[in-house]
């Protein structure tokens, strides 16, 4: 690996690279890469984005998976491997038993989701670059979910409270960023400077492509954004 | 609800042409799939989102298209009498897609569309991205870019401020 004292680590889900190729604005990550940003994946994340979508018979899948591809033998994406096996397994345990309707456990993430956040934790890196909203709603606020889940399930959803506490434990000082931070902070550092006058509505325009493209923003939170890029 | 009651339920809907009736029963089926998923429960989503949809088109009424329907309602009417009635599924979905071809108006067809459609439901009803595509099949890039053109993400609030999301990834980025 390279020198990790200079350099700044984000490990990415797929959801966020996904949804900054579909825009065409994966050339973002390059341009943090150059002041010395990595952006970390794991190998599920690299066989879900790339690996697999090539194998498809439907050539639109590889359009963005060629795209990642070529930002991974650039080394702006980073694939690490990690033994994650058996704590991603007590979290995906965990995050699969917070959540309980008519007496059964609810299903809430899949094992990728979970590698994601056993490697972030084998790695003490504190970012992650996450579009996909459920996941990112367990990190930051899970009664937020637990609420949502009632109200679009139409029941009593009961919580395990002893493992809403571990998972906690082990998301403590996580952060999430999504897509549309990362093209807000890259605007702010110039990425859109060569449209002059029109930089500002480029910013707009990217961030709402964005959120059609998946990132969960919503539109008062772009015009959050708006407002505070003045 | 069982799935004798549901092949009921949905061949009922069809022959009364009902696609309201045919919408709800989708809605009550989506909801015990999330809870209690089987594959079974999933397969009888997308079938009823699929015939609700046929309902909901004034053409599929017209004269051109009455053999295709009453094959459609025949394999229900076979599906809601079998003793194992998913059996009859590929042969349900092989009618719809005859009944599609008649008149082609889309690349994807209407079970390819369900599935999509469902697995972007379990999404917003709460189940990770990665949860809905394990589920459905449907590749995430599919679910996501379906997700982002509804309002799914307008009824979450979240407690972290743009601001402070914000701040995060300056410091992340060393902005």
């Amino acid at each position: 690996m390279h020198n990790m004292a200079n350099e700044k680590y984000i490990l990415c889900d797929s959801s966020s690279l996904i949804s900054l190729t579909d825009t065409c604005l994966e050339t973002i990550l390059r341009f943090f890469h150059r002041s010395n940003v990595l952006f970390i994946i794991p190998p599920s994340v690299e066989y879900e984005i790339i690996t697999r979508p090539l194998k498809m018979t439907m050539k639109a899948y590889q359009f963005s998976a060629m795209r990642l591809k070529k930002l991974i033998e650039d080394e702006v994406l980073m694939k690490v491997e990690a033994e994650t096996d058996a704590p991603a397994k007590e979290i995906l345990e965990l995050t699969n038993s917070i959540f309980f309707a008519k007496g059964k456990p609810l299903h809430m993430v899949d094992m990728g989701e979970a590698e994601m956040i056993a490697l972030a934790k084998s790695l003490k890196i504190k970012t992650l670059l996450m579009d996909e909203r459920t996941t990112r709603m367990l990190v930051e606020a899970p009664f937020e979910i637990k609420d949502h889940l009632e109200e679009e399930l139409r029941v009593n959803v009961m919580v395990n409270s002893s493992h809403l506490q571990k998972f906690s434990d082990i998301v403590s000082g996580m952060r999430v960023i999504r897509s549309s931070e990362l093209v807000a902070v890259a605007y702010e550092k110039g990425y859109f400077d060569n449209f002059g006058a029109d930089k500002k509505k480029m910013l707009e325009a990217a961030l709402y492509k964005t959120k059609f493209s998946g990132c969960s923003v919503r539109f008062d939170e772009i015009e959050e954004f708006m407002r505070i890029e003045q | 609800m069982s799935i004798k009651e549901i092949f009921d339920e949905m061949a009922g809907a069809f022959r009364r042409k009902n696609s309201r009736h045919m919408r709800k029963l989708n809605d009550k089926i989506m909801i015990e799939t999330a809870i209690q998923f089987s594959k079974e429960m999933y397969e009888l989503a997308v079938i009823s989102y699929v015939l609700g949809k046929i309902l909901s088109k004034p053409r599929f009424y017209s004269s051109q298209y009455k053999q295709n329907m009453n094959a459609i309602q025949n394999t229900l009417e076979l599906a809601r009498k079998a003793k194992d009635p998913l059996k009859l599924v590929p042969t349900l979905e092989r009618e719809v897609g005859r009944l599609e071809s008649e008149d082609p108006r889309f690349v994807v067809d209407l079970f390819t569309k369900g599935r999509l459609k469902m697995a972007a439901i379990f999404y917003a009803q709460g189940f990770s991205l990665g949860r809905a595509s394990e589920i459905t099949g449907i590749p995430k890039s599919e679910i996501l870019s379906y997700a982002g053109k509804t309002m799914m993400f307008e009824k979450v609030k979240t407690e972290i401020s743009v601001e402070k999301r914000l701040h995060f990834a300056r410091e992340a980025l060393g902005a």
